[in-house]
């Protein structure tokens, strides 16, 4: 009798996901893949949509924000509620999304106070959807950068410093291998640039990805072995920094200060432990190892771990150990896991 | 339709297990299914409802009265549907949807669904799987996958209840 089930008709189960916020939408994405197939459908999306303005409307308080800002179906991008300041604070990477040739991000402009989205095909043109207003740019503006070849794929948008980054894949009909650019978004020029990689021989059995080590944003990159990629593995890593343009041409460039002492090891996590020194684990070693990396002097230190509870694979072991006798780093830690 | 004079006129329903019920014909046909069977003259003797079991159209039935005996006041029938609902465990309102739907109850169906939603929106994953009797059929890389897509949705999910 307990451990009875009822068979419920996908119809039904399509009425009630429909009254669902779309934070546990997201999640029951995981319940299955017909679960997956109807939530990502573009007409439920309108549905949902079309749901949650009457429920709105019924409901009196206007501050319940925990519905995040957009939702991207196959060919169309809905917006649902204007994120609350809150909202954004507490998850400033948001929902920036890559989908059906489109890429997207989001920011906000000072100037007129309002968030904005940047969509863009990665290849030529982009345009600009201001919340407030809830309209587009008129037209589909010209990118003004040359990208080679068609996309290949391109990575969810990364904020940094107000701006977002993409890592883009293009690859050209005469040419076997891929090239990989760092696509920035200026949000104050509303404009686009593309920065090379920082370094030239890397092959398709490559891939780039940005990732962040404490304030800072970092590029990472990582090589497979027989096209195997493995999620976290690093085999490099830089800081990535945009120096503004000097004289009037505009165009500004981007710095990569490298941040690990070895290329050729796997990576399982990095951290920043304080301003001059990362922190990194070595997992691929049958052994797990840790070294302090100092930035300044390049010089590199193992350290020594007593393995606890959670070895071999305690990503918070090196975290715990730094960030707990750090109290500054401790504090911001403990703030940020709270307000997400 | 309804007898607006005289002695109210009363159906008899039978579930699928054989229970009668008896219930004025003015809160039946809140169904649009059992309306349907008045309008078109069979309704005579006894409805058979074989998709709903007794237990959950006696439910049903304490409802259509309730809400029935309600003025037109959609303030006051909103707080009765939630009142109603506000003790119902999952599986109860699993099976008052189901019969819902069968008996075309728009507004029950309405107040049931957002009521499973509610009791669903801090639920984990493996939960809403085991309540719906739902067969994962992602491989181990895949979940993990659509997982770190919306990592940020697993926050805050609370601790699994039916276990």
């Amino acid at each position: 009798m307990k451990k009875r089930q009822t068979y419920v008709p996908s119809e039904i189960i399509e009425n009630i996901l429909l009254r669902l916020p779309v934070k546990s939408l997201m999640r029951f994405k995981c319940v299955s893949k017909s679960w997956e197939a109807t939530i990502s459908d573009p007409e439920f999306i309108a549905n949902h949509l079309r749901q949650a303005k009457e429920t709105k409307k019924k409901k009196s308080s206007s501050d319940d924000d925990k519905d995040l800002l957009l939702w991207v179906g196959k060919r169309s991008l809905f917006i649902i509620f204007p994120p609350s300041d809150s909202y954004l604070r507490e998850r400033p990477l948001t929902v920036l999304c890559y989908c059906d040739g489109f890429v997207l991000g989001l920011y906000y402009d000072p100037l007129i106070k309002d968030y904005k989205i940047v969509a863009t095909d990665m290849k030529s043109r982009y345009s600009i959807y201001t919340m407030g207003k809830k309209s587009w740019s008129h037209e589909m503006k010209e990118m003004e950068i040359d990208i080679p070849g068609t996309m290949v794929c391109c990575d969810k948008g990364s904020p940094f410093e107000g701006d977002t980054y993409w890592v883009l894949r293009t690859r050209t009909r005469t040419c076997q291998m891929d090239e990989n650019f760092l696509v920035c978004f200026d949000s104050k020029q509303e404009k686009f640039e593309k920065f090379p990689m920082p370094i030239r021989e890397y092959d398709n059995q490559c891939r780039f990805f940005l990732t962040y080590l404490g304030d800072h944003m970092c590029l990472a990159y990582h090589k497979a072995e027989n096209n195997n990629f493995v999620d976290r593995r690093i085999n490099q890593l830089w800081f990535v920094k945009r120096a503004p343009g000097g004289g009037g041409g505009g165009g500004s460039s981007v710095e990569f200060k490298e941040a690990m002492p070895f290329s050729s090891s796997y990576i399982e996590s990095v951290y920043l432990t304080n301003e001059n020194e990362i922190a990194l684990e070595d997992g691929w070693r049958k052994s797990y190892t840790a070294y302090k990396y100092n930035l300044v002097t390049k010089t590199c230190a193992e350290i020594k771990v007593t393995p606890n509870t959670g070895y071999p694979h305690s990503p918070l072991y090196l975290e715990n150990m730094f960030f707990s006798s750090s109290p500054n780093k401790t504090r911001k830690d403990t703030e940020e896991s709270t307000a997400s | 339709m309804a007898a607006e004079t005289g002695t109210p006129t009363t159906l008899t329903l039978k579930s699928n297990d054989d229970e009668l019920f008896s219930v004025a014909e003015s809160a039946a046909i809140l169904s649009v299914t059992i309306r349907n069977m008045v309008e078109d003259g069979c309704a005579g003797g006894v409805i058979p409802l074989d998709n709903v079991d007794g237990k959950t159209l006696a439910s049903v039935i304490t409802y259509m009265n309730g809400i029935s005996a309600i003025p037109a006041d959609e303030e006051k029938k909103k707080s009765y549907r939630d009142k109603f609902l506000s003790d119902k465990d999952f599986e109860t309102l699993a099976d008052m949807v189901l019969a819902a739907n069968y008996l075309n109850m728009s507004c029950l169906m309405d107040a049931v669904s957002a009521k499973i939603a509610q009791v669903m929106e801090k639920k984990s994953v493996g939960w809403v799987r085991r309540k719906f009797g739902i067969e994962n059929d992602y491989t181990p890389e895949e979940e993990a996958a659509v997982k770190e897509e919306h990592k940020w949705t697993f926050e805050g999910v609370e601790t699994d209840d039916d276990n």
